[in-house]
């Protein structure tokens, strides 16, 4: 049988997956506060970039608006929290999935009509209007102010989430979580189907698959998990501004998942980490933050187009045979 | 019983007719060449009985049913399948992988998300049948695109097998094909079943003469002959096109 792992392959992966988890679990424990809120907000962006990935990597589809879900998700629990005065995690995050979802429904209906360069502009426009809503809408919004005040939830738990180390692990909770799904649908017969429409569109419609249908619930797939993001960010900062749905964070995506490497499945991962940190650990040293981030993406391009992750996955199958 | 029928179908691109008002019926098990010199509008054709196009006027039948605006995936759904002229595959996947995705397509688990495709174990039993069935299970975990032409024809004829398809649809499959690899290529089809109906469109006519029950000829888009071998071979017309514009 070939794709069946072999037990050594299995203890590997499983050594693997307990190496992690020692890292994020107990590493966080003895480092300072702002390296935990930094790696906390890695989390956050990573699901942000798996989300994002599930088009581009997969399906292909670039799209240049997925910071919509981000700020549809961030605004639904602002909204909910600050106007509604609504207390409860566990509706609030309900009711921003499913307006993410249907903003999903909605978006990838209208840009899902359109392929290419069509596609990448309509989803820019789309996230735009958003952007334009939350920055001139100031009486729901807050307009640039943004809306402060946003209360992380209270499980009445003996440890506050209010405690930076504590919310870390809440936010580890849904990255496990949305690691797990997303790698689960990644290797499904769904997800290979999507695969086989990044790579030749025609050929899966003349075997007799109705891609339309298979990228459309992606698109709302990853409306959902951009959405989670948005949610856990804005718990974390307490606070909301239309940067949320920006084509700055659109963009930032759209970077992450290109930097680690969008054809393997933990690539946009290491992608969020590299880019997060440049963004926020080195940018407090040098203004010029971003001439670092466009070096670094220049190099890529250049020396690794298939992304960090992907070029190490290729040396390791180049030198696999010598390690043995 | 009439499988696929056209009835006064046509296309034009702008001002030109690719297809004029053609009507052609296939039955059962029966071995149909279409063929014609270049620009007859044979892929045209092809193309409208597929599903890949929208006949501009007239109406095309699959089992009965009217299909004229139905689309290429639900085709194959009603078993109608097809290779391509210029290969179409999905080159940096495994042949297995190409394999599977061609069965999977018309499994009911294709929309599923939530088990690995591995898991399925039927679709790596089934794709081995196939694979074993035409010598190729030995290439499965080559990429698509290391594949030799003559190999990636057969695997292409094995994904459009998958769907256990009653029709069959061939467009040119021994264009660009080695005297060899075309041989063994039309061996492939001669070993099917008359289970299923094969409606092969050529450039080529010795390709078809062996291997057609009944052909259909095709000029600037309209059937101008219609008969078995032996008639189209003594057809005056069809000398005429082939032979005619030669000397």
């Amino acid at each position: 049988m070939v794709n069946i792992l072999s037990r050594a392959q299995l203890m590997r992966y499983g050594a693997y997956v307990l190496v992690g988890l020692a890292v994020f679990l107990i590493v966080p424990q003895f480092i300072a506060s702002y390296y935990v809120l930094i790696w906390a907000e890695i989390l956050i962006y990573a699901i942000f970039a798996l989300s994002f990935n599930m088009l581009m990597g997969y399906t292909g589809l670039l799209s240049l608006g997925h910071a919509a879900f981000f700020g549809a998700g961030g605004y639904t629990v602002a909204l909910l929290v600050v106007k509604g005065g609504m207390d409860n995690f566990w509706l609030c995050i309900f009711i921003a999935l499913l307006v993410s979802a249907l903003l999903g429904l909605v978006f990838g209906y209208l840009a899902l009509r359109t392929t290419g360069i069509y596609f990448i502009i309509i989803t820019l426009a789309l996230a735009q209007m958003l952007w334009a809503l939350a920055w001139r809408w100031r009486s729901l919004t807050g307009g640039d102010d943004g809306l402060p005040g946003i209360d992380r939830p209270d499980f009445g738990l003996p440890w506050s989430l209010e405690d930076t180390t504590n919310y870390y692990y809440f936010i580890l909770v849904f990255f496990v979580l949305s690691l797990f799904i997303l790698y689960r649908i990644s290797r499904s017969p769904f997800g290979r189907t999507l695969v086989g429409i990044r790579e030749n569109e025609p050929r899966m419609q003349a075997l007799g698959y109705n891609t339309w249908r298979y990228k459309y619930v992606c698109f709302i797939i990853a409306a959902v998990f951009g959405g989670l993001a948005g949610v856990l960010k804005v718990y974390q900062d307490g606070f909301i501004s239309p940067t949320y749905c920006s084509m700055m964070t659109s963009a930032l995506v759209v970077l992450m998942a290109l930097i680690g490497g969008t054809r393997v499945f933990t690539g946009p991962i290491l992608g969020a980490g590299v880019v997060w940190i440049i963004k926020s650990v080195v940018s407090s040293y040098t203004e010029y933050w971003t001439l670092i981030l466009g070096i670094l993406m220049v190099v890529i391009v250049m020396f690794a187009p298939q992304g960090i992750v992907g070029y190490l996955a290729q040396l390791k199958e180049r030198y696999g045979t010598l390690k043995g | 019983m009439e499988l696929l029928k056209a009835e006064g179908v046509s296309k034009n691109f702008d001002s030109l007719y690719a297809v004029q008002n053609v009507s052609l019926s296939v039955s059962g098990g029966e071995r149909r060449a279409i063929i014609g010199p270049n620009g007859a509008g044979k892929t045209t054709l092809f193309n409208l009985l597929a599903g890949e196009l929208e006949p501009c006027s007239g109406r095309i039948y699959l089992f009965g049913q009217d299909v004229t605006t139905t689309p290429v995936h639900q085709r194959v759904h009603l078993g109608l399948a097809r290779t391509f002229q210029i290969m179409n595959l999905i080159p940096n996947l495994s042949v297995l992988d190409n394999v599977k995705l061609a069965i999977q397509a018309i499994k009911p688990f294709r929309f599923g998300m939530f088990r690995s495709q591995n898991a399925y174990t039927s679709l790596l039993d089934e794709a081995q049948s196939l694979l074993d069935r035409w010598g190729l299970w030995g290439k499965r975990q080559d990429l698509m695109q290391e594949l030799s032409y003559g190999q990636q024809r057969r695997v292409e004829l094995i994904m459009a097998l998958a769907s256990k398809p009653k029709i069959l649809l061939l467009d040119e499959p021994t264009s660009g094909l080695s005297e060899a690899a075309a041989a063994s290529f039309l061996d492939m089809i001669r070993e099917l079943g008359r289970d299923i109906t094969v409606v092969i469109v050529e450039h080529d006519m010795d390709v078809v003469f062996d291997l057609a029950d009944y052909i259909t000829v095709l000029h600037h888009g309209e059937v101008i002959a219609e008969g078995t071998g032996r008639e189209i071979k003594d057809n005056h017309m069809v000398k005429e096109i082939y032979l005619g514009e030669e000397s």
